[in-house]
């Protein structure tokens, strides 16, 4: 036996990608992502936790640029029905880690926040575009 | 297929709640299923697409763990035991804008299954087409999985940030269950006891009967 019944959900969006121009040589380039926003309306629990991992930022040849070498910083996060929300600012993305937790009053709860995410370029990386992935889950 | 409740992006959510854990008030928003060795479990989930374009998604189970009584989501390549015997059909979808699709969540519990209290999250994940340049941005919003394994009765975590008290809930439901099944077991046992006790008293009556009798 079942019973159904519809729950409300928790979303997540963030902007489809960044573009963090152009790095010369060793230096730490440091770009905003764009807007995320987490918005619960499940109407139970007590909030949500937000995470973020990256994937190691890859030239069409040569060596890599390390996730750990990759930081973020949620800044100021605005809210509404919650009660509290932490960031938590990361200087290594090569494991998932916490970047926001948060702690519903009520529902609909919505936060949204603007990362800025940061790259230590080392020294001797080949010229050329450099790319990877960022993975935000909030569950 | 349009969903109201969504004010934009990726969103996901319980579809329905099974009768057995209906009272449990996080059973509207985690798979909280108590499951037992050789046990196969179903669940509904929806996924649900409120922005203005097409999206394809991914849904599969992740591995999660207690870390220090918080709950930790583990990288996606790692896996666990509740991320081997859980499949989400479909495992992939294209949905359309302001749409939503529904997906089953099975959890087939092995009968060699290890008592404990498992841990996961079924993600569904944006698949976004690899671009020629810069950081491209995956999304991931979960249904976390607390699913405690055969007779358990260990105290478990608090969920980081959720200080939610379903665990405990389960553990005062099984140590009660315990409780009852004692007393039902002691009343057995008593009520043999009074038998064998009358049985004994009804043979002695009835031998010093013989007794006076032959007298």
């Amino acid at each position: 036996m079942t019973l159904s019944v519809t729950s409300g959900s928790l979303t997540i969006n963030t902007p489809s990608a960044m573009d963090f121009g152009t790095a010369i040589g060793a230096m730490t380039v440091t770009a905003e992502m764009g807007i995320v926003t987490v918005t619960d309306t499940r109407g139970a629990g007590n909030g949500w936790t937000a995470s973020v991992i990256s994937t190691a930022l890859t030239p069409a040849t040569g060596p890599t640029i390390a996730a750990s070498l990759i930081g973020y910083k949620a800044g100021s996060i605005v809210h509404t029905n919650i009660s509290s929300s932490v960031a938590h600012d990361q200087t290594n993305l090569e494991g998932v880690v916490d970047v926001v937790t948060a702690i519903a009053s009520s529902w609909p709860n919505t936060a949204t926040w603007t990362p800025s995410i940061s790259i230590s370029v080392p020294v001797g990386l080949a010229s050329g575009t450099y790319v990877g992935t960022i993975t935000h889950s909030v569950a | 297929m349009e969903n109201p409740q969504n004010s934009g992006g990726l969103g996901i959510s319980i579809a329905q709640i099974p009768s057995d854990v209906q009272n449990n008030p996080n059973a509207g928003i985690y798979i909280v299923e108590h499951l037992w060795p050789s046990q196969s479990y179903s669940q509904r989930i929806e996924v649900s697409n409120s922005t203005n374009q097409a999206m394809d998604v991914l849904i599969y189970p992740g591995a999660a763990t207690n870390k220090k009584d918080n709950f930790v989501f583990l990288a996606p390549t790692e896996s666990n035991d509740l991320t081997s015997w859980t499949s989400v059909s479909p495992a992939s979808a294209t949905i359309p804008a302001h749409s939503y699709i529904t997906a089953n969540v099975i959890i087939d519990v092995p009968s060699s299954a290890t008592f404990g209290e498992k841990y996961g999250v079924i993600w569904a994940s944006t698949n976004p087409t690899v671009g020629a340049n810069g950081i491209l941005s995956v999304n991931r919003v979960g249904i976390r999985m607390y699913n405690p394994v055969g007779a358990i009765t260990t105290p478990s975590v608090t969920a980081k940030s959720i200080k939610s008290n379903w665990i405990s809930d389960h553990s005062s439901q099984l140590q009660l269950s315990t409780i009852a099944i004692l007393l039902l077991l002691i009343s057995v046992l008593m009520i043999q006891k009074i038998k064998v006790f009358r049985k004994k008293r009804r043979k002695r009556l009835n031998s010093s009967k013989n007794v006076k009798s032959k007298n």
